[in-house]
């Protein structure tokens, strides 16, 4: 090592094909592996002997589960629409609530510091919690039943949305805002004219994208009580009738799909004129 | 085109002070140079002023300051008798509901057709009725629509004001300034990312609209020829400091030219 050290002051030295790695990354390599040595021992496995089982038993299931059964269609298509009807509600109500929230969350309109610490904090909190402990909690205080799942719904789209929403508004060319503030134009004004329409596109396709997410999470939601079909596949699951669960998941799979289709389509033509 | 004779004459008579700058300072952040060093200016009724002077001299952060959109470190500035410095948030809109501000950059809401933006400049009198046109007052709508017309452009009322062009987007930006009705034009660099018959149309219509009006007009230029066609007199700004200040007859083109020529050297 000293040698190569004196030699390099005196010609080009080659390059050293491996370098030696940062104390970072080796402390990096050395938690990541303790982590998943102690996963093993804890269960957190992927052994080959279960996994073929696995597969056999998901034959099993598929076995079951064709053709599906049709013959509870009508109340599930009804507990689908419910399920629908709350992620809608709970995106609108939501999206509703971001857009003050992410003013007061953006440091270029927000009234005051503490309001913009008070907002990124209620954001940040929305957010980090997953929908399905808001599922739980919400349960707990209005009781089993669609609502919650709407409370839910709306508490995780304003994390999304008031986050995007900031951003946008964070982004907007400083200049607009200044030309209607020399106008002596009123804040609400300057919000209302100005910082709306520039944040439009941004907020219509943050706003997509959370009807999406909320379609998702509105059909897990059923599965602690929130309301919707998750209920109804829980029991068909804990019930062994893999026919009707199978009915179940292929009309949430073409909700889904058509809810990402429509967001897409809304979204390109925002986006496109 | 305005005569600036005819103009100065009409000064000479009725002399009321439009805006008074004294000792000014601006420091945009602590410990580094200072914008604007004790700028004094007092300029009277009617008069167009030409602010010349090389980038990063202080003519936009002067133009700002009036208004108060950069707020002043140190020296006091009134508008129309009005103290800006010390106003209260709703004085303050009072002043800038009064003076018409025209940006380079135009700063137009895009998106919003022609029509909508002028409707804007109604914000000041009517408040936040004329953020949309929608909720408008039904002479406020009449105004703008005028105003549109008085720059040429009411066939583009309903166009998106992003597929205008650049000289368009600045004539529906001086008709959003002249739906505030203002009593001062502060205008910086109004032409500068303007080709040059657009340019000269915008200078046109802001000059004949302040002379029908009998507005004041302080416009920062780096067109020594434009500043000495249309003003009359002629401001020059260095590094902060006001380096000379006459009226436009005592002035030639090599004189103001060299304020450019030695900042190069």
């Amino acid at each position: 090592m000293s040698g190569a050290i004196s030699e390099a002051s005196t010609r080009a030295e080659l390059p050293a094909r491996v370098h030696r790695p940062s104390l970072l990354s080796l402390v990096i390599v050395l938690i990541v592996g303790g982590l998943l040595v102690h996963g093993w021992t804890q269960g957190a496995t992927v052994r080959p002997d279960s996994l073929a089982d696995g597969v056999f038993r998901l034959g099993e299931f598929v076995e079951d589960a064709v053709p599906p059964d049709v013959s509870r269609i009508g109340p599930i298509l009804k507990a689908l629409l419910v399920t629908v009807e709350m992620a809608l509600l709970g995106t609108i109500i939501g999206v509703i609530l971001s857009l003050p929230l992410a003013v007061f969350a953006a440091r270029n309109t927000t009234p005051h510091w503490s309001l913009y610490g008070v907002s990124r904090a209620v954001i940040t909190v929305s957010r980090t919690i997953p929908d399905l402990v808001w599922g739980l909690i919400f349960v707990i205080a209005v009781g089993l039943g669609p609502e919650a799942g709407v409370l839910a719904i709306t508490v995780d789209v304003m994390g999304f949305c008031g986050r995007f929403f900031a951003e946008a508004i964070e982004d907007i060319e400083p200049g607009r805002i200044e030309g209607l503030r020399a106008l002596g134009a009123p804040r609400a004004g300057v919000l209302v004219g100005g910082v709306l329409p520039a944040c439009l596109p941004s907020f219509v396709t943050t706003s997509m994208f959370a009807l999406e997410s909320s379609a998702r999470s509105s059909v897990v939601l059923g599965l602690v009580g929130a309301g919707g079909i998750g209920i109804e596949l829980a029991t068909s699951m804990t019930l062994l009738r893999y026919d009707e669960a199978a009915t179940i998941i292929l009309s949430i799979l073409g909700v889904v799909v058509v809810f990402e289709r429509v967001s897409a389509e809304i979204r390109r033509r925002v986006l496109g004129v | 085109m305005v005569a600036p004779v005819t103009r100065t004459a009409g000064v000479t008579t009725r002399a009321d002070t439009a805006i008074e700058v004294t000792d000014l300072c601006v420091r945009y952040r602590r410990n580094t140079a200072v914008a604007l060093s004790g700028v004094d200016l007092r300029v009277p009724d009617g008069q167009t002023v030409a602010l010349i002077g090389t980038n990063g001299a202080g003519k936009s952060t002067l133009l700002r300051c009036l208004v108060r959109l950069i707020e002043p470190t140190e020296g006091t500035i009134s508008i129309g008798g009005a103290q800006v410095t010390g106003a209260s948030r709703r004085m303050l809109r009072e002043i800038r509901q009064e003076v018409g501000f025209v940006f380079q950059r135009f700063h137009l809401i895009p998106r919003l057709t022609a029509f909508h933006n002028v409707v804007h400049g109604g914000m000041g009198r009517h408040g936040s009725r004329c953020a949309w046109p929608v909720t408008a007052s039904a002479g406020a709508r009449r105004q703008a629509m005028e105003c549109l017309d008085r720059v040429g452009l009411a066939a583009y009322a309903e166009r998106r004001v992003d597929t205008l062009s650049g000289g368009q987007q600045q004539r529906v930006a001086i008709a959003r300034m002249l739906m505030q009705e203002p009593r001062v034009i502060l205008a910086d660099e109004p032409v500068a990312s303007l080709d040059p018959a657009s340019a000269g149309s915008v200078m046109d219509l802001m000059c004949a609209i302040a002379a029908e009006r009998d507005v004041t007009v302080i416009v920062a230029l780096h067109q020594v020829d434009l500043a000495l066609r249309y003003a009359d007199r002629v401001v020059g700004l260095r590094d902060g400091v006001v380096e000379f200040d006459r009226g436009v007859r005592d002035c030639d083109a090599a004189q103001l030219n060299s304020v450019y020529a030695e900042a190069v050297t």
